[in-house]
């Protein structure tokens, strides 16, 4: 998929488990695993602002888009 | 789910009783051949159009249960509250493609009956065919086409949200 998660990155930079972040969002453990496995196909921005907001960053930071 | 239950049920003894009916019909056509009369003579004297009616029925008939039998499958994963699995609408689609194909079996055997009528010009006939019931069959048929298709898009849509985080 052209769009990549790199969500286990800032997570270590912020000694952070995956765990806690979902706890913290508010979506369960399996659904993190999608998002970070790269198996999701949509993300909410309701989602992606919890995410950038528990971890500090950018929805850049989590995002990256490369060319198929 | 106790309805689904009693509906599903109905469908197996409906299904098991057509299957009764054509065993029977099955085991005893062979003996009972000789005294069924069409055309006003015994089966030994038919035309080739009397046979190819009786064939066209008999097969329209079979396709049909075929139909129903694949309905009866597709029942089973609705009432484990699998609705968007892809049994269903394969079954579905398959159930449509055979009662559209009986449907069509039975217009071919009423086709032969209305030509036998005007070949041989007969203007009271002894015998009444049923034009609504393939018409129905057909209807029914193309309905669960329609069906199993929307059912397979909101099975994609269903696995979309699914993951939509």
């Amino acid at each position: 998929m052209p769009i990549e998660i790199n969500l286990d990155t800032v997570l270590a930079e912020r000694e952070m488990k995956g765990k806690e972040l979902a706890e913290i969002v508010g979506i369960t453990e399996a659904n993190l695993s999608i998002l970070r496995s790269g198996k999701a196909k949509a993300v909410r921005f309701s989602t992606l602002e919890a995410i950038c907001e528990a971890l500090d960053c950018q929805p850049g930071d989590i995002l990256k888009y490369s060319a198929p | 789910m106790k309805q689904g239950f009693l509906y599903k049920t109905i469908l197996d003894i409906l299904f098991i009783a057509l299957c009764a009916g054509g065993i029977g019909l099955f085991f005893n056509i062979p003996h009972m051949i000789s005294l069924i009369k069409m055309e006003q003579s015994f089966a030994q004297d038919w035309s080739f159009l009397a046979w190819a009616y009786l064939i066209f029925k008999i097969g329209s008939w079979f396709v049909f249960l075929l139909g129903i039998y694949q309905l009866k499958k597709g029942a089973r994963p609705l009432l484990n509250n699998q609705f968007f699995s892809q049994n269903v609408f394969k079954r579905l689609k398959k159930s449509g493609v055979l009662l559209i194909w009986s449907s069509v079996l039975n217009f071919m055997g009423i086709g032969i009956y209305f030509f036998q009528i005007y070949e041989q010009q007969i203007s009271d006939y002894t015998q009444e065919e049923d034009i609504l019931f393939p018409l129905f069959t057909l209807t029914i048929g193309i309905f669960f086409m329609i069906q199993s298709n929307a059912l397979k898009i909101a099975s994609g849509l269903k696995s979309e949200n699914d993951l939509t985080i």
